[in-house]
């Protein structure tokens, strides 16, 4: 699988993360703009609401004014009242007095710059008629150019009469206005549009650079007199703040991180698992097929026919260990050199496993090869010494080899740091000295021990696991298998062998000494002479 | 691994060196699990010349096998002259029962 490549449960991970992110990120900033806009929807409305208040605010000079002439029909009371009302000082830049002749307006003062309405105007007379009408104050706007003016006006009745004034404020020039410090208009976009419409030609005040006014915003109308302005509001920045508006970046980055770290090591975890479970396997399978040539090798290479003669009764054993689970290195062999003589082999190479079963097997091909050339099982033993080299790979083999004259009984025994056998006769039995010499390929001279076996009598020849017990001595083993060997001579019947036989001696020994089955290998080999 | 998961370790080695050889001690128990350990101690003294004698310092040895005996015997192979001291009784009759009283010296 390529580095870039996923595994599945990795992508869904990515998939699942990155879904989860996106939805998060999303919500969030849907949030974020809904909050944002109740914020300048409410801030909107609360400058509607200052504004509302304007109207009373503007006309109050104006209105006492117009009623105090309309009450002392006295004109001259009209200037003075409202010079303080006038610009440059107050808001005013010009006011008119008008008086109603049977229904005509007739101009009677100016005050202050001369107004933008032309008095003789229609539009001059439509204001008059409609203040004379209503109570309510009447608002319109005057543009020229560049210049703008806001007009009042109000009427008030007197016992002989109505008067109206009409009062002019200046508007922006430019449509622009610098806002004092402290509005409530700073920090926000805004437009101020005079009527109900936020149509361009209506427009009073704005300090955006395009219009109409972009982002979120608000837009409110405020009832003005007769008339109404139109405010829209956007702010500059962020009513709810930057971290707030930064909340949905975050948690998509964020997300989106987390996401990937997720992923790589979802992706790692998974790819590790695979390679143990892979390895595993593999181990598995490795150690299966050695197992199995190894097995293969040993039913190989232990003999499948032991020779066949009137004179000995021969029995062989081979237990495999519980304790390892690879195959060792024990190993027994009998083999008729003529048919006067037998000779008998037990070995124990160091170790298990392949390696120790193959150098078994090379010995005993090498020890009959010897042997079938006649050599003494002294000379044999060192010859064969010349396959081990301990120094390499740490590996020994211990040898009892023997060969037996059948006519004779005589055995001819050398042992290279193998247990020396036992001697079973009738309810005896000893221990066999031999000249002992170290295990084989150290350069040793391995002497012949000649034995005398009386007829009928049994050598049983073993391995160390027959005899080897953690925490003893292997003089006390060796002491037990002597006895014991006594005593299954001496039993009977018991193993469904017919009694007294070699096979039979075996069984009983066997089950006498390790009834469990034997933590290491054990090879058995008893050669009975029958004379 | 034995030794791992105790204090002390299942088989102890230290190597002693003077004008006349190399003095091995050991402690605890030789075994299958743990002649591994003596062997990679032993392996660059069996590679030098300058050192040809042995000397094994078993008294604290409590337990030794064949596979003890194959680091001994890798030893008289190499062409070292072993030596082992204080063996325990076990240990003497393993050495004995396996011939290799002929190829190392006891003491006593």
């Amino acid at each position: 699988m390529s580095r870039l490549t996923l595994h599945r449960l990795a992508v869904v991970v990515l998939v699942v993360g990155l879904l989860v992110t996106i939805a998060l990120a999303v919500l969030s900033r849907v949030n974020y703009l809904r909050n944002e806009q109740r914020l300048v929807t409410a801030q909107t409305q609360l400058i509607g609401t200052t504004l509302a208040a304007a109207p009373l605010d503007v006309s109050r000079r104006l209105d006492s004014a117009v009623r105090v002439v309309a009450a002392t029909q006295d004109a001259t009371q009209f200037e003075p009242l409202l010079s303080s009302a006038l610009a440059p000082g107050g808001r005013y830049s010009s006011v008119l007095l008008f008086t109603l002749v049977d229904g005509t307006p007739r101009l009677l003062l100016t005050v202050g710059q001369p107004p933008m309405l032309s008095a003789t105007s229609p539009q001059a007379s439509a204001i008059i008629d409609s203040a004379t009408k209503s109570d309510a104050l009447q608002v319109t706007r005057l543009v020229d150019g560049s210049n703008q003016r806001i007009g009042y006006a109000l009427s008030a009745s007197g016992p002989h009469g109505a008067y109206v004034g009409y009062a002019e404020q200046l508007l922006p020039t430019n449509r622009r206005l610098a806002l004092p410090p402290g509005s409530p208009l700073r920090g926000s976009d805004y437009a101020l549009y005079f009527g109900p419409a936020a149509t361009p030609s209506a427009l009073i005040a704005t300090n955006a650079s395009r219009l109409p006014l972009q982002g979120i915003r608000s837009t409110t109308r405020v009832p003005f007199g007769s008339s109404s302005l139109t405010l829209t509001l956007s702010p500059q920045g962020s009513l709810l703040g930057r971290f707030a508006q930064s909340v949905a970046l975050a948690i998509a980055i964020g997300g989106t991180l987390f996401t990937v770290f997720a992923t790589v090591l979802c992706e790692r975890l998974v790819r590790r698992r695979t390679v143990a479970e892979e390895l595993t396997t593999v181990s598995r399978r490795l150690y299966q097929a050695e197992r199995s040539v190894a097995e293969t090798l040993q039913h190989a290479l232990l003999p499948r026919q032991l020779p066949d003669c009137p004179e000995l009764e021969i029995a062989v054993r081979y237990l495999p260990g519980t304790d390892g689970i690879e195959v060792g290195g024990d190993w027994y062999d009998v083999v008729a050199l003529d048919d006067r003589r037998v000779f008998f082999t037990i070995g124990d190479v160091s170790g298990r496993g392949l390696d120790a079963a193959i150098l078994m097997g090379s010995l005993r091909t090498a020890i009959n090869a010897y042997a079938v050339e006649g050599l003494d099982p002294g000379v044999i033993l060192d010859k064969a010494g010349r396959l081990v080299d301990i120094a390499l790979d740490g590996r020994f083999a211990t040898v009892l080899c023997g060969r037996i004259d059948l006519g004779s009984g005589v055995a001819e025994l050398a042992n290279a740091g193998h247990p020396g056998p036992v001697l079973v006769t009738a309810g005896r039995s000893e221990l066999v000295p031999t000249e002992l010499g170290p295990p084989i390929g150290l350069g040793h001279s391995y002497a012949t021990t000649r034995l005398r076996v009386a007829v009928g009598s049994t050598l049983v020849g073993y391995t160390d696991g027959l005899v080897e017990r953690r925490g003893e001595s292997i003089t006390v083993g060796l002491e037990r298998l002597r006895r014991a060997a006594g005593s299954a001579a001496g039993s009977a019947a018991g193993s469904g062998q017919s009694p007294g036989s070699v096979e039979a001696l075996l069984d009983v020994l066997l089950a006498d000494l390790i009834p469990q089955g034997p933590s290491d290998d054990v090879a058995v080999l008893g050669i009975r002479w029958r004379g | 691994m034995a030794g791992l998961s105790d204090s002390t370790p299942a088989l102890r080695v230290r190597l002693q060196e003077s004008t006349q050889g190399v003095v091995v001690v050991l402690g605890g128990d030789l075994d299958l699990a743990t002649f591994g350990l003596l062997e990679r101690a032993m392996a660059p003294l069996l590679e030098r010349p300058d050192v040809r004698i042995l000397e094994f310092d078993l008294a604290d040895l409590t337990f030794m096998d064949s596979s003890g005996l194959s680091v001994l015997l890798r030893a008289v192979s190499a062409g070292k002259q072993v030596r082992l001291r204080n063996p325990s009784a076990i240990v003497r009759d393993l050495v004995t029962a396996t011939g290799l009283s002929a190829v190392v010296e006891v003491e006593p």
